[in-house]
């Protein structure tokens, strides 16, 4: 029988993962405790602040069928995969011909995945327009029946165990971030420009050519990649090189 | 602009109330094509009462409804105590504390962008909302399609029971957590939405 307790404990421990490894771990005893013997999850992540995507990828299939799914690009001709595009609610793989239309190279690649001891399985689809998309999957050992009773138990887990996963992806690009380096000189120039001083006055205070502070200032510009000096003073206070005190002045 | 709206407070919001209800018409009736009682060109049920309190997103400038959310009190019939409580595994969460959120309505006009962004104002004017009244919670009934884009809000979540089929759509209850730190997580979360909306509106009338 599902037991809301275990989804609860699954959420609460998911949620306090901070790393893959540790989500790794409470979604295969999950797994088991639903009854079944794998689970994949796999989401790309857009992160916007840095422009870059993160994929997650956990699972404990059949080593050598997630090899061959990835050495072989299997990933896009999955009919698993394609099935998970066009809808947002849990699907039995044994369904899949319902959700698309399957093709002899669909029929082939599960056929391996079967040879390799993957059988039925239940695959949660979750989609976040722009942010991310992915799937979480459980499924059996070839031979093995899915357990019926514990599918709606898997669609909870599964929005979970995405949503943990999406947080980790975010929290790693952010700790990835890397803090543009800015010279002394540059920062003096970005001071005073909080403080309202036009170029000409900065070149005054420091004793410097007036472009010679252009040219420190567009250069700060361009590591912070940011077109405008307004965008470059808030993103440096946010940076903490510079304080509010030293802007207000 | 943000509305609150209360059964004191309808005569000062008729346009809004009028373009939200026309909406949810649009929206629940027209497209959805949900089995819920009709009122000439509006969507109004049972819940609409004088206990009904709304927040309403209108632009502006046009006045028009740019999405909306419907909070019923849980000491007094609402939707999951009344209508689904099945959907609870054990008792249906109710009391002074507790709110339900329903009937979330976004405008069919708005893009895909400003869709996020009218969802995320709505949502994080609701956990203000609840944090200046002594709201410790809001259940809601939704679809498990809409499962990823709730939690994806940031808030705590626990689901009230396992999702049920009602009308071909697997649906479930949830209870959403209101503590001292939702507010921080709606912004680790990057969906906390408290004026920019009207930011970016003053911006596109001064180009």
């Amino acid at each position: 029988m599902p037991q809301l307790a275990d989804v609860n404990r699954f959420i609460e421990l998911s949620r306090r993962a901070r790393s893959l490894d540790g989500l790794n771990l409470v979604l295969n005893s999950i797994t088991h405790e639903m009854g079944f013997d794998y689970y994949a999850l796999v989401q790309h992540v857009d992160i916007r602040r840095s422009n870059s995507q993160d994929t997650i990828w956990l699972e404990n299939y059949p080593k050598s069928w997630a090899e061959a799914f990835v050495a072989h690009g299997l990933y896009a001709s999955d009919p698993i995969h394609v099935a998970s595009q066009s809808t947002n609610v849990g699907f039995l793989w044994s369904d899949v011909s319902n959700i698309i239309k399957m093709t002899a190279h669909h029929r082939r690649v599960l056929e391996q995945a079967q040879r390799e001891g993957l059988g039925d399985g239940f695959t949660v689809p979750a989609h976040l327009p722009g942010v991310s998309n992915g799937t979480c999957s459980f499924g059996v050992r070839y031979g093995r029946d899915v357990p019926e009773d514990n599918l709606m138990m898997a669609q909870l887990v599964g929005a979970f165990a995405f949503e943990a996963g999406r947080k980790i992806a975010v929290q790693r690009a952010k700790d990835d971030y890397e803090k543009p380096k800015l010279t002394t000189r540059q920062l003096e120039c970005l001071t005073l420009i909080a403080r309202g001083k036009t170029d000409g006055e900065i070149a005054t205070i420091l004793g410097v050519k007036e472009s010679t502070v252009r040219d420190y200032v567009e250069e700060a510009c361009a590591r912070y990649d940011v077109r405008r000096r307004v965008q470059l003073v808030v993103r440096s206070i946010h940076d903490g090189h510079l304080t509010l005190r030293d802007a207000i002045g | 602009m943000i509305n609150y709206v209360s059964s004191t407070s309808m005569r000062q919001h008729e346009s809004a109330l009028d373009g939200m209800f026309r909406d949810r018409k649009r929206v629940f009736v027209d497209r959805l094509k949900w089995d819920i009682p009709v009122d000439g060109p509006y969507e109004r049920d049972q819940f609409d009462d004088e206990y009904a309190e709304y927040i309403i997103l209108c632009d502006p400038r046009s006045e028009r409804h740019l999405g909306s959310l419907r909070i019923l009190r849980t000491d007094r019939p609402h939707i999951l105590g009344d209508v689904f409580p099945m959907l609870c595994e054990g008792e249906v969460p109710v009391g002074p504390e507790i709110r339900e959120l329903t009937r979330l309505c976004l405008s069919p006009d708005l893009r895909a962008a400003d869709r996020l962004q009218v969802r995320n104002r709505l949502f994080t004017t609701a956990v203000e909302y609840a944090l200046l009244n002594d709201i410790q919670g809001y259940t809601g009934v939704a679809a498990v399609s809409w499962y990823a884009q709730l939690l994806s809000l940031g808030w705590r979540c626990t689901p009230l029971g396992f999702p049920l089929l009602i009308d071909g759509e697997r649906v479930a209850a949830l209870l959403a957590h209101i503590e001292h730190d939702t507010i921080n997580l709606f912004r680790e979360a990057g969906t906390y939405n408290s004026g920019d909306l009207q930011i970016a509106y003053d911006l596109r009338r001064a180009a």
